[in-house]
């Protein structure tokens, strides 16, 4: 039978499950600060058109009287060299980060997953099909692989998302193909299989809830490394087309005008910062109310 | 006679995945551009040029017939011709290859010599703050991008200190040595040609070090917990009581085993190396393969892209079987592991 996990529906048992929870997240304060700063990027980001003092700068917008202004009480991190508000890119910029991570996760993780349960599950051919190709795949740096297929398919924002959404599944299908490995031949398999129970209802009711702690947990980490790597990707010039803001491009553009212009590339710099730094404690919080070991 | 049979066994999986990467990369370049021939000719040549040309480059052969020679021309050298350099592929990746390997190697060096000492030393002074400066450091190195750590290390320590070059392999005017090996450092040395070596030296600093961080975290978190791992075992209780010096359990018996997981991780973070190569020598302006390969990459030069995959791809692959024949070698367990699956 399947483990019963939180069937008691009663409203009070619930709220002292969500209490353990959070007792047992705000244990560590890097955690909390790392909820914190994800939930205020998501919501800058969201409101970013109502929130920022010059939503206009995030489009085509010149005005060279304004250009390379350091930071003040009017541009918080200074303006560009076309006279852009920096501040106001930035939070315009986490919008392709936030992106990118939520659509190639979105793919990736449901098909790695997916096809884990498939190889671990059945075996045989199957099993050494799939894992050959999971480990050809990432045999493979993730960015020169993006780089391929946005070369091939010429580089916008739909193509790098489903570059990396074509690696991404590897390391998915990979944990879960260890975790099925070992949890089908656990008891309440074992009982469901004796009681008739398909294979269907056996990989997705009885194996699957029992890895998703482990996955969760796994894409958290994820969406900081692809924000690294959505990062890296438009340091180069790839994912969007100017002016839309990236969060790398400016990065790049200000690395051009160090030491000078410092501000250019350091505020967009920190930013990243934040939403890496955010997203891996809150990750580690995360590991640490479901009790994961990755 | 089993140490053979896992070398064997690992250079045949070895040679299956870059098989695997070879078709992985032919179907790349030939089904999903559309028309290579149309892409070489561009959109002004009539249809009677691109067919003539579809025949010349045996385009209309069935895939496998393309594929077998695409893997022959492959091993005889022919890169095909770059669409910038109009020159082919091979020559180019030989005249960027050994700046991207230079850096490379000395990146490793860093990670081995910095990580694995740092690592030592937060295990044995575990809950001190020096553990805790440590694993905060390694924290950062590890999800910093590198790019970043490039840019604040050109800010800090070019333009802020002022004590280091922040661009290129050698100050402008200072003509490269004789090229034997490709390595500066080591060309230089070769000719004895010191001032030309520190040039070189003081060039490559800053790129590898902010290279090494991401890689010289994961090898401090590594040595570490496997070194408090093997701390609990009772054969360390056992050389304890012997009243082993504790600077020889540390050194002799808690580091020796602790490596072989180390060694492991060094390979696998070999593939991000070639990764973030790609950003660092952009930050850097540093005349490598990555360099290459984002110019070949905006000038859509397909050729060249390939060949920048196929050799980190293969390079990737032949360090991971070093490791691995290594990792059989120092850890007999493995070997038997591998037989018994």
């Amino acid at each position: 039978m399947r483990p019963v996990v939180g069937a008691d529906a009663a409203p009070g048992r619930q709220r002292l499950r969500l209490a353990k929870f959070w007792y047992r997240y705000s244990q560590n304060k890097a955690s909390i600060v790392g909820l914190v700063a994800v939930v205020l990027i998501i919501a800058l980001t969201v409101l970013a058109p109502y929130v920022t003092p010059y939503p206009e700068h995030a489009g085509v917008y010149v005005n060279f009287g304004e250009a390379f202004q350091p930071p003040s009480a009017a541009h918080w991190f200074g303006t560009d060299e076309v006279g852009r508000d920096i501040f106001t890119r930035t939070i315009f910029g986490y919008r392709f980060s936030l992106l990118l991570a939520v659509v190639v996760l979105g793919i990736g993780v449901p098909l790695g997953v997916l096809l884990g349960l498939v190889a671990g599950y059945y075996g045989g051919w199957v099993e050494s099909a799939i894992m050959k190709v999971t480990d050809i795949v990432l045999s493979l740096p993730a960015l020169a692989m993006a780089l391929a297929v946005s070369a091939v398919l010429g580089s916008d924002l739909g193509h790098s998302m489903l570059a990396l959404a074509a690696i991404w599944w590897t390391w998915h299908a990979r944990l879960v193909h260890g975790m099925v490995r070992s949890l089908k031949n656990e008891e309440y398999v074992e009982a469901a299989k004796v009681m008739g129970a398909g294979d269907a209802h056996i990989m997705f009711r009885e194996i699957l809830p029992n890895c998703i702690p482990a996955i969760l947990v796994k894409t958290a980490l994820d969406a900081a490394f692809v924000t690294e790597l959505g990062a890296g990707l438009s340091f180069l010039g790839l994912g969007v087309r100017p002016p839309t803001p990236a969060l790398g491009t400016m990065v790049a553009t200000g690395a051009g005008y160090l030491p000078a212009h410092w501000w250019m590339a350091v505020f967009p710099s920190l930013a990243i910062l934040l939403l890496i730094f955010g997203l891996n404690w809150f990750a580690d919080g995360l590991r640490d109310v479901l009790d994961v070991d990755l | 006679m089993r140490y053979l049979t896992h070398v064997f066994r690992r250079t045949g999986n070895a040679l299956i995945v870059l098989v695997g990467l070879s078709i992985v990369i032919f179907l790349i370049s030939r089904v999903l551009p559309g028309d290579p021939a149309r892409m070489a000719l561009g959109p002004y040549a009539t249809e009677e040029q691109v067919r003539h040309l579809r025949s010349e480059m045996g385009l209309d052969r069935p895939l496998v017939v393309q594929y077998v020679r695409y893997v022959s021309n492959l091993l005889r050298g022919d890169f095909g011709k770059s669409l910038v350099s109009e020159r082919n592929v091979r020559l180019d990746l030989e005249a960027h290859l050994p700046a991207t390997a230079e850096l490379i190697v000395v990146t490793t060096l860093w990670i081995v010599l910095l990580g694995i000492p740092l690592g030592a030393l937060s295990a044995v002074k575990k809950d001190t703050w020096i553990d805790h400066a440590i694993k905060a450091f390694t924290f950062t190195a590890v999800v910093t991008p590198g790019f970043i750590v490039g840019i604040a290390f050109q800010l800090l320590f070019g333009y802020g200190l002022d004590w280091l070059p922040v661009t290129g392999r050698l100050s402008p005017g200072v003509l490269p040595p004789e090229r034997v090996t490709g390595f500066l450092l080591v060309d230089s040395a070769l000719a004895r040609d010191w001032p030309l070596f520190r040039d070189a030296l003081i060039h490559i600093l800053l790129p590898s070090l902010a290279l090494s961080f991401a890689g010289m975290g994961q090898t401090i978190r590594i040595t570490r917990s496997s070194m408090l791992d093997v701390e609990n075992r009772d054969f360390i209780q056992v050389v304890r009581s012997y009243g082993v010096p504790e600077r020889l359990v540390m050194f002799k018996y808690m580091l020796k085993p602790a490596f072989i997981p180390t060694l492991q991780v060094i390979g696998l973070t070999f593939a991000s190396l070639f990764g973030n190569a790609f950003l660092i020598e952009n930050v850097f302006s540093w005349p490598g393969m990555a360099k290459y390969g984002v110019t070949a990459l905006l000038k859509k030069d397909l050729n060249a892209l390939i060949g920048v995959v196929l050799v980190i791809g293969t390079a990737f692959l032949v360090v991971n079987l070093v490791v691995d024949v290594l990792m059989g070698f120092l850890d007999p367990r493995l070997r038997l592991k591998g037989a018994a699956r």
